[in-house]
């Protein structure tokens, strides 16, 4: 159904998933809701294996890039300004009610 | 279907999609299906500094369902056409 | 009958004021929505709020045009000056 990932089979690609979390792996098969199915799957950050295989349901699929040769040198993820731990994409606010309660009162006040 | 349609009119223009964990790509969008999931091309990552995850990716898919925000320049979008669409998308949403 | 939705298209080409999720908010000029509350917006103005020590800080970024995902949006409204 969405042949957008067709490039991508059998080739090395990087996931990025809801949670946060960073793989390497070949992409052996997807679907239209972006189910994937990976192999040979290891850290972004520390290379080390995962998995042989691995299921990634769709709805926690970031996005997929395409690797472009597996010998572009592995960026620095020691670096100071690096964050090697991605974030989630919850975008949870702890307080977020105390927060409006601010900002609309400010509003009420101008 | 709308947003497909305009993503469309958008295919071969530089846009830069901010995704909901704050990581923000700029590149030339390829293709779009029908969830609005994306395709990019010649990425780069605007906070490649704080997230060298994706050096080395120059070709990216992007799901749907986890942008935030898609940034377009004002001459891609003629937006006499835009609002007729939407209002014919409106009417055509009751039922 | 009128959904809340049909109530939308009286705002096309007026300026609203959009709240999002992760306490954000966008003003800009209403171009494009559909069921999904997916729109569009023009000249269009995103603050960020946050907590900092009790002290409220705010943060904007501008832009000509935007396209907000819907399940970002929790109200549109007219702004209120």
């Amino acid at each position: 159904m969405s042949p957008l990932l067709k490039d991508f089979l059998n080739k090395r690609i990087v996931v990025v998933t809801t949670d946060g979390q960073c793989v390497k792996a070949m992409l052996e098969g997807f679907d239209k809701s972006t189910n994937l199915l990976l192999s040979d799957v290891r850290d972004r950050v520390s290379g080390d294996v995962v998995a042989s295989s691995y299921l990634v349901r769709g709805n926690q699929v970031v996005c997929c890039g395409l690797l472009e040769e597996e010998s572009s040198p592995q960026p620095d993820f020691g670096a100071e300004s690096v964050s090697a731990q991605l974030k989630d994409t919850k975008n949870i606010v702890p307080d977020e009610h105390l927060i409006w309660q601010r900002v609309w009162g400010m509003k009420a006040g101008k | 279907m709308l947003f497909f349609s305009f993503f469309k009119t958008l295919v071969d223009q530089e846009v830069t999609v901010e995704l909901k964990n704050d990581i923000e790509l700029k590149g030339t969008l390829k293709s779009v299906d029908q969830f609005l999931n994306l395709k990019l091309d010649n990425i780069s990552c605007s906070n490649e500094s704080k997230y060298p995850h994706l050096s080395s990716v120059r070709n990216i898919f992007i799901r749907g369902s986890t942008v935030r925000y898609v940034y377009l320049n004002k001459n891609m979008v003629d937006t006499n056409l835009l609002q007729d669409a939407a209002r014919r998308e409106a009417m055509s949403a009751r039922k | 009958m009128d959904t809340p939705l049909d109530l939308l298209k009286l705002n096309l080409d007026e300026k609203v004021f959009v709240k999002l999720r992760g306490a954000r908010e966008m003003t800009g000029v209403l171009q494009a929505f559909d069921s999904h509350c997916n729109i569009v917006l023009s000249n269009a103005t995103e603050t960020i709020y946050e907590l900092v020590d009790g002290e409220l800080k705010s943060s904007t970024k501008g832009s000509e045009m935007v396209f907000v995902r819907g399940d970002s949006v929790t109200l549109i409204t007219t702004p209120s000056d």
